[in-house]
């Protein structure tokens, strides 16, 4: 454990708290702002700094303006979230997929133990022209597929909006 | 810590340190008088009619979303952008690889286009 | 001295370095403006009015913090520094010179040469748009409100064709690290040309140029802060030291493009078929790699102003039909072209 890691770990964490507990939307918004940074920081730690740049420009910069849009176009400020938080079966629900969330998860690492021993990474591990050698080498139909499914996206959310237009 | 990033972040350290010491500096020589006068929102010498924040139009959603899907498209053709060169020398593979990907794309950008989604009026 | 010395210096000299550009240029700015229109500029404060950046420097900062009485309290405050943020911190992977040789040591001019280069520059640029978002709306101005959200949709359009453009450049050199694309950009094209990214990527930089002025906040694409319909847009209700860091990182970030396009399109701190590291000695060529920089730089962030006084503003419709109708299309375009050309000539 080092300093780096828990440092900005604590970071991530307390950001991820204070945006479930906010009670305004946009500082929530900005406490995820705050986690995507500090994840991010955190991937320039596992020598991953494509995946870190990543994680900035389309968590913090596109994802993000989208939610932040989203709020200024439906919420106004004297207005609150109340009834929608009281409401019980939102509850349940949410009880519902954090747990399955937390399952996935715990799942998840079970691997990571592994992981820890392995201390050598591969020769220029983490470098923006090894992930551009996979994907055309071993994921080429998967980055294929990716853009079908940006276009789907594209489509589906000019098709719900249109009614407005 | 990968090399090059220390320095990064101590960049970084210097703005935020420079950017509070500015803010601290304002505040301490500044002078604090308080006036109910001052505190109004901007408008032309009249007093507010109605709350500035109203609900705005969907198209600002629509250029997120659009946005969104372009911006991860150039980012996800960058790590391929950077080995073109060496890919290109194993045949053509690799340029129709990045057409294919793009033209998706730009088909999804001229139905955009036809539908009306970022003409503003 | 440690190697952490030296780069604790070269940052500390490089930080003072952008802003002092971005003080000199509100300088520039005001007596270039002057003279354009025929008139005297600013010329009270110290010979030819030099000392006017320091005057206006004082005078915000010893200004009241006023506070809008609707206003939300803490995210008024945050937007100024979450705006200044990211513009002061986008220097540090602009290479401002070769390299010089100070006490048998060799320092790279450049606060650090990550392999990711400009994507931090680009991230950077994704962050800086919650200061506009955020200090507009919690300002709870109508003016405020409008110009962040302008602001904001229209920096995520314009971040579209820049990153195009951006992409067909690395497609050509093959790297991210901007002191490597430099260093590739030195000889002759087609034997009487310079090796600049301009005669090599001639739409690109097109496209590039339009999209920085769009990404700066300037005419013609000044929307987000026009003085005829919003007042000042997103900092309307900002006074003090919180109007100045929204003011000086919009030059600082001036100076972040116009250094990014130096060295991206027009050979960095190289001179066309001159090699200067042959003729002179090590400190000399230091310096000289860093003026031959500052001087390309300085010719771009005077263009930011001469276009100001040139062309008319653009109407918001417009400026999404450009972004969105030609200068993405066009990107793509160039891309494919790009790709084609290098698969035929290897």
């Amino acid at each position: 454990m080092d300093l780096y890691f828990i440092v900005f770990a604590i970071m991530a964490v307390g950001a991820g708290l204070f945006t479930i507990t906010a009670k305004d939307a946009l500082p929530s918004a900005l406490g995820l702002l705050t986690v995507f940074i500090a994840l991010s920081a955190l991937y320039l730690h596992l020598h991953a700094p494509l995946i870190a740049i990543f994680q900035v420009s389309i968590y913090a910069g596109a994802i993000l303006v989208l939610v932040v849009f989203v709020i200024m176009l439906l919420i106004t400020p004297d207005e609150d979230l109340e009834n929608v938080q009281k409401n019980m079966s939102y509850r349940i629900l949410g009880a519902f997929l954090g747990s399955y969330l937390i399952a996935v998860l715990a799942i998840g690492t079970k691997g990571v133990k592994d992981l820890l021993h392995q201390q050598t990474l591969p020769d220029g591990f983490g470098h923006p022209a090894l992930i551009g050698d996979m994907f055309f080498k071993q994921y080429l139909l998967h980055f294929e597929v990716a853009s079908v499914l940006l276009l789907v996206a594209l489509v589906a959310a000019i098709y719900l909006a249109k009614k407005n237009i | 810590m990968m090399s090059g990033f220390e320095t990064i972040v101590m960049y970084l350290g210097m703005s935020l340190l420079v950017v509070l010491a500015m803010l601290g500096a304002s505040a301490l020589l500044g002078p604090f008088r308080p006036r109910p006068q001052k505190a109004t929102t901007f408008e032309c010498g009249v007093p507010l009619l109605e709350p500035g924040h109203k609900r705005y139009s969907v198209r600002y959603y629509l250029v997120a979303v659009l946005f969104l899907v372009f911006d991860l498209e150039t980012v996800l053709l960058y790590p391929l952008a950077v080995k073109y060169k060496a890919l290109a020398q194993l045949g053509w593979g690799v340029f129709f690889e990045v057409f294919i990907f793009v033209f998706v794309l730009l088909v999804g950008l001229v139905y955009a286009i036809k539908k009306g989604a970022i003409d503003w009026r | 001295m440690a190697d952490w010395q030296i780069d604790l210096i070269k940052v500390v000299f490089i930080w003072v370095w952008a802003l002092l550009i971005a003080v000199v240029m509100t300088w520039v700015e005001r007596r270039a403006s002057a003279m354009m229109q025929d008139r005297l500029g600013p010329n009270r404060a110290g010979p030819f009015g030099l000392l006017q950046p320091l005057a206006d420097g004082i005078k915000l900062f010893t200004k009241e913090d006023i506070m809008p009485e609707k206003a939300r309290k803490i995210l008024f405050l945050l937007g100024p520094p979450l705006f200044a943020l990211p513009a002061f911190s986008a220097y540090a992977v602009v290479p401002f010179g070769d390299k010089i040789v100070l006490g048998g040591k060799e320092i790279i001019l450049q606060v650090s040469d990550v392999n990711i280069g400009f994507l931090y520059v680009l991230a950077l640029g994704a962050i800086g748009v919650y200061g506009m978002v955020i200090g507009g709306w919690a300002s709870n101005s109508k003016y405020s409100i409008l110009g962040g959200l302008r602001a904001t949709a229209q920096l995520i359009s314009y971040e579209v064709p820049m990153g195009l453009a951006l992409l067909t450049i690395v497609l050509l050199y093959g790297t991210f690290s901007l002191r490597e694309m430099v260093l590739l950009q030195q000889g002759t094209f087609l034997g009487f040309l310079p090796n600049w990214g301009i005669f090599k990527q001639p739409l690109g930089f097109i496209i590039f140029l339009v999209a920085a002025y769009a990404e700066a906040n300037r005419v013609p694409f000044d929307l987000p802060e026009c003085e005829s319909e919003l007042v000042t847009g997103y900092h309307t209700e900002y006074g003090s030291m919180n109007l100045g860091l929204y003011l000086f990182g919009e030059y600082v970030n001036l100076g972040t493009l116009a250094a990014i396009t130096v060295s991206l399109f027009f050979g960095g701190w190289t001179l066309p078929y001159v090699d200067m590291s042959k003729f002179l000695g090590p400190v000399a060529y230091g310096v000289a790699s860093f003026m031959v920089f500052f001087i390309k730089q300085a010719f771009f962030l005077f263009l930011f102003v001469w276009v100001r006084w040139t062309v008319p503003r653009f109407r918001y419709d417009q400026l999404m039909g450009l972004g969105w109708k030609a200068l993405i299309p066009l990107g793509l375009v160039n891309l494919f072209v790009t790709a084609l050309l290098v698969q035929l000539t290897i």
